[in-house]
């Protein structure tokens, strides 16, 4: 190959990553924009309008970190009083999320397996789960009192049949040559389950996982609205008593940045889990 | 066994076999002849050094559902596989192949009839048995690796786990994928996929292989080293292998003997011989002039399901 | 259809999907009664159980009270005038949220489906909005616009939009383009290769999530109520729940709301029986 030629070919290289590049910086701006410019925007209106209700988000920002940062020096000058708050509320999320997610598994793989077993419970489960949960809470304290378990036990029945849904989809879609494959090789029913049942479902359980943890934040902060002592939800709630408007701005700031980062979390785990389906379904 | 035998219900039971020596147990007997004549049968067989068939089919009939909207898959089967024997099954399509093998592995119990395998009558799948589905991608676990799929036979098999690893690394070896065990199915060729399947069944060490149109969703040329690798198994393993099929060139390659299925319901319409010396060649054998005739022999009988004479 | 799923399938249609071997030969309308008769079984002997398990003395009456009880109370309830008309209340606004809803997010997702750009830009908006509760903003909605039904709307219609927004956006996006250049060689102008091919080929994304809509709109109006008090069923629930009332009553008030939830799940799959028949001949067909 002569120098030109060769320069050529690094030179199409090179035009071919600029342009891959670009392109990827287009889907960026693209992306990102209109997210960007609404902030400005509301900027804008709130800085010159006034409006009472919707201070500025730079304002809301400001507010933001110097309450997280007015601690001590002891604790990294971090605000353990406002993360003590957050951590009540991530406590009670995860701990609902968790036991709802277990329960409403095992309930949508018995559902799923049998035909028979769905066709007697799935009446009872469409009636439960039309039930706005919310309208369980004062049922809740009734039972169990204003303690945090009230509040975990509400956040796990509700998010459940989100799971218990999408598990029993993804259990009955399931390829019926691998289970009889496994009947083949004699292996037992309970090890069936385990070994092939639930991973083939997976896909269709993490569907389920995604909208039970956005469930899960959103009926904490009801359950703190409505009776709580501590949380970002109780924290809203009292903001607005005191007609702090910037300062329950912030919590729900704060509240977006933790349903963010859960569901960030979340999605690294299934990518994880679930890499050997991303990858299949790329072939 | 001869049609007089079948139609006479003869109600054999447990037959345990001790190194050579057959003890025949039997209880409830409902036919013309007597204990001693069977005892007489069985050592008159023993004698010619036949063993107990592997399986045992006996007057299997099967339908589905019942009174009018029934459906009779399986009208009428009586057939033997011995040992270390290589058997096709060919038909025309729906003559009932598939319930044929959900039947013999035990998935499916027949409404009427019994199949006998190495001497016990089956009502759900035995141990033993391995079989391997047209469908590769539908029985291979996609995330599990290549390996681990192999592996998954032994699950109730409780070996110890460096017998396991023995028994994959045989498999891969014998399928010719060594090297490949780290791999997911869906990064293998389908061909590459069924032999997968191929190494699940033989890590099993089952004493009955079972292969339900196993080469079907594959290309030609992936067909015949598949049909090769099989012969391959069945000679090094001494295996007993059923081979179902709707290639009537593929079973006469590969088999010993062939069996005929009717259209559905299915019967048998012949058990014929493969004359055919045991070392085959894709090119060579498939040039013999015995082959040429068996294949038209067993064509005419799909074609025309002429009666059990030949 | 993952969104279809994922945020919760409305009862029956996911199920009928699936396949099973041994009523494969069933005609299917065999099987559609077999499942009925078993349903109804199916309740019968739950509420049988619940009856037993409490009158035994299994679970304490005041954790929950026997299922004949709570029976009665729902028919107690019907006879209360304040009950009724918080009922009233509810099923108002609900359907005037979600009729809001389905107009804004039917339009908006059209008009931000059809334009690839439009389209784009708002993939990144709507995985950040996705994941945050509309009902939090709660109590800012009520500085703003007090108890009434205002902010029953806002808040509902502001949760609520999001499963009709998207679906409707990739119904709508996801159009095959060889259809629309299709119609455009026979002379389709602009709005009729909309009415007649966009919006019949988006319909069952559209209508998938309507459904959606509807349930989440009921969740949060019900919230609203129960948060901000006032009338409606929620209100009513917080009430009764808080004045020591017999727990049997609290239980019946939420069956009743369950049924609301059901009787508006029916409602939504008859209607779109309804208006999307042609949909299901061609599924069949």
């Amino acid at each position: 190959m002569t120098d030109t030629q060769t320069q050529a070919i690094r030179n199409a290289a090179t035009e071919a990553e600029r342009r891959a590049l670009s392109s990827r910086l287009r889907g960026v701006v693209i992306g990102w924009g209109p997210v960007i410019g609404l902030i400005l925007l509301w900027q804008l209106l709130a800085v010159s309008a006034g409006a009472v209700f919707f201070p500025p988000p730079f304002q809301i920002a400001e507010t933001l970190v110097d309450s997280l940062f007015s601690g001590d020096a002891g604790t990294a000058f971090l605000n353990m009083d406002m993360l003590s708050e957050v951590g009540a509320s991530l406590a009670r999320i995860l701990l609902g999320f968790a036991l709802g997610s277990i329960g409403g598994c095992i309930l949508g793989v018995l559902i799923g397996l049998s035909r028979q077993t769905g066709d007697y419970v799935n009446p009872i489960i469409d009636f439960l789960r039309s039930i706005p949960s919310t309208a369980t809470i004062p049922l809740f304290i009734i039972l169990l009192g204003g303690s945090d378990w009230m509040r975990v036990a509400f956040i796990a029945w509700s998010c459940s049949w989100f799971v218990v849904i999408n598990t029993a989809a993804g259990v009955r879609s399931i390829e019926p040559g691998m289970l009889e494959m496994a009947r083949l090789f004699r292996v037992p029913r309970p090890r069936q389950i385990v070994r092939i049942v639930l991973p083939a479902a997976m896909p269709q359980i993490f569907a389920g996982l995604r909208v039970a943890l956005t469930a899960a934040v959103l009926f904490s902060v009801v359950s703190e609205f409505y009776l709580a002592v501590n949380g970002i939800g109780f924290q809203i709630v009292q903001s607005q008593r005191r007609f702090h408007i910037e300062e329950m701005w912030m919590w729900m700031v704060v509240l977006a940045v933790v349903a963010w980062g859960l569901n960030a979390i979340l999605h690294e785990i299934e990518g994880h889990v679930l890499r050997w389906h991303k990858e299949s379904k790329q072939r | 066994m001869s049609p007089h035998e079948a139609n006479e219900r003869v109600l054999r039971v447990d037959r345990t076999r001790k190194e050579g020596t057959v003890e025949v147990i039997s209880s409830n007997i409902a036919t013309i002849g007597t204990e001693k004549d069977m005892a007489l049968a069985d050592a008159a067989r023993l004698a010619h050094g036949d063993h107990q068939p592997v399986l045992a089919v006996e007057g299997v009939q099967h339908r589905y559902g019942s009174g009018a909207r029934s459906h009779l898959a399986v009208e009428h089967l009586d057939f033997t596989i011995n040992e270390s024997e290589f058997v096709s099954v060919v038909g025309p399509s729906g003559a009932g192949k598939s319930t044929l093998l959900r039947i013999l592995s035990g998935l499916l119990v027949p409404s009427t009839g019994r199949v006998v395998f190495e001497g016990k009558t089956i009502h759900s799948v035995p141990a033993g048995l391995a079989m391997v589905f047209q469908d590769y991608s539908r029985s291979l676990l996609p995330w599990l690796t290549v390996q681990k799929n192999i592996g998954f036979s032994l699950l109730n098999l409780k070996l110890s786990k460096a017998e396991q690893a023995e028994r994959i690394r045989d498999s891969l070896a014998s399928v010719g994928l060594d090297g490949h065990g780290d791999r997911y199915p869906w990064q293998l060729s389908g061909g590459m996929q069924q032999r997968v399947a191929i190494a699940r069944a033989l890590a099993y060490r089952p004493h009955i292989l079972l292969m339900d149109e196993p080469f079907a969703s594959v290309d030609a040329q992936t067909r015949a080293e598949l049909e090769d690798l099989t012969l391959r198994i069945s000679r090094e393993y001494k295996m007993t292998i059923l081979f179902v099929t709707h290639d009537i060139d593929e079973s006469v390659y590969v088999s010993d003997r062939i069996l005929v299925l009717s259209k559905a319901p299915a019967t048998l319409v012949a058990d014929i011989d493969v004359p055919l010396p045991r070392d085959r060649d894709q090119v060579g054998t498939r040039e013999l002039p015995e082959f040429v005739q068996l294949r038209g022999r067993v064509a005419r009988l799909i074609r025309d399901g002429a009666d059990l004479a030949h | 259809m993952k969104e279809n799923v994922e945020l919760g399938t409305p009862p029956t249609a996911e199920r009928e999907r699936s396949t099973d071997r041994a009523s494969a030969t069933a005609a299917p309308r065999r099987r559609s009664s077999r499942r009925l008769w078993r349903g109804v079984a199916g309740a019968l002997a739950f509420g049988l159980l619940l009856e037993l398990v409490t009158r035994s003395g299994l679970v304490s009456a005041r954790f929950l009270p026997p299922f004949s009880e709570i029976v009665a109370n729902v028919f107690l309830l019907f006879g209360r005038e304040d009950f009724l008309s918080a009922l009233g209340v509810t099923l108002g606004a609900w359907l005037l949220a979600f009729v809001i809803t389905v107009v804004i997010g039917v339009s908006l997702g059209v008009a931000l489906g059809l334009s690839d750009l439009a389209y784009r830009m708002t993939r990144t908006l709507i995985d950040i909005i996705r994941p945050l509760p509309a009902i939090a903003m709660i109590p800012l909605i009520l500085l703003i616009l007090g108890r009434g039904l205002e902010t029953a709307l806002v808040v509902t219609v502001l949760g609520s939009v999001w499963p009709v927004l998207f679906n409707t956006i990739a119904g709508v996006h996801d159009v095959d383009p060889l259809a629309k250049q299709m119609a455009r060689v026979f002379a389709y102008t602009r709005p009729q290769v909309l009415t007649r091919v966009v919006l019949p080929s988006a319909s069952p994304f559209i209508a998938v999530g309507i459904r959606l809509s509807a349930s989440v709109a009921l969740i949060s109006v019900v919230t609203v109520e129960l948060i901000a008090g006032g009338s409606g069923l929620g209100a009513f629930i917080g009430t009764i729940g808080a004045t020591g009332n017999s727990v049997a009553l609290v239980y019946a008030a939420i069956v009743v709301t369950g049924l609301l939830g059901l009787a508006i799940n029916f409602a939504m799959e008859l209607v779109q029986n309804r208006v999307f028949a042609w949909q299901q001949r061609t599924v069949e067909g």
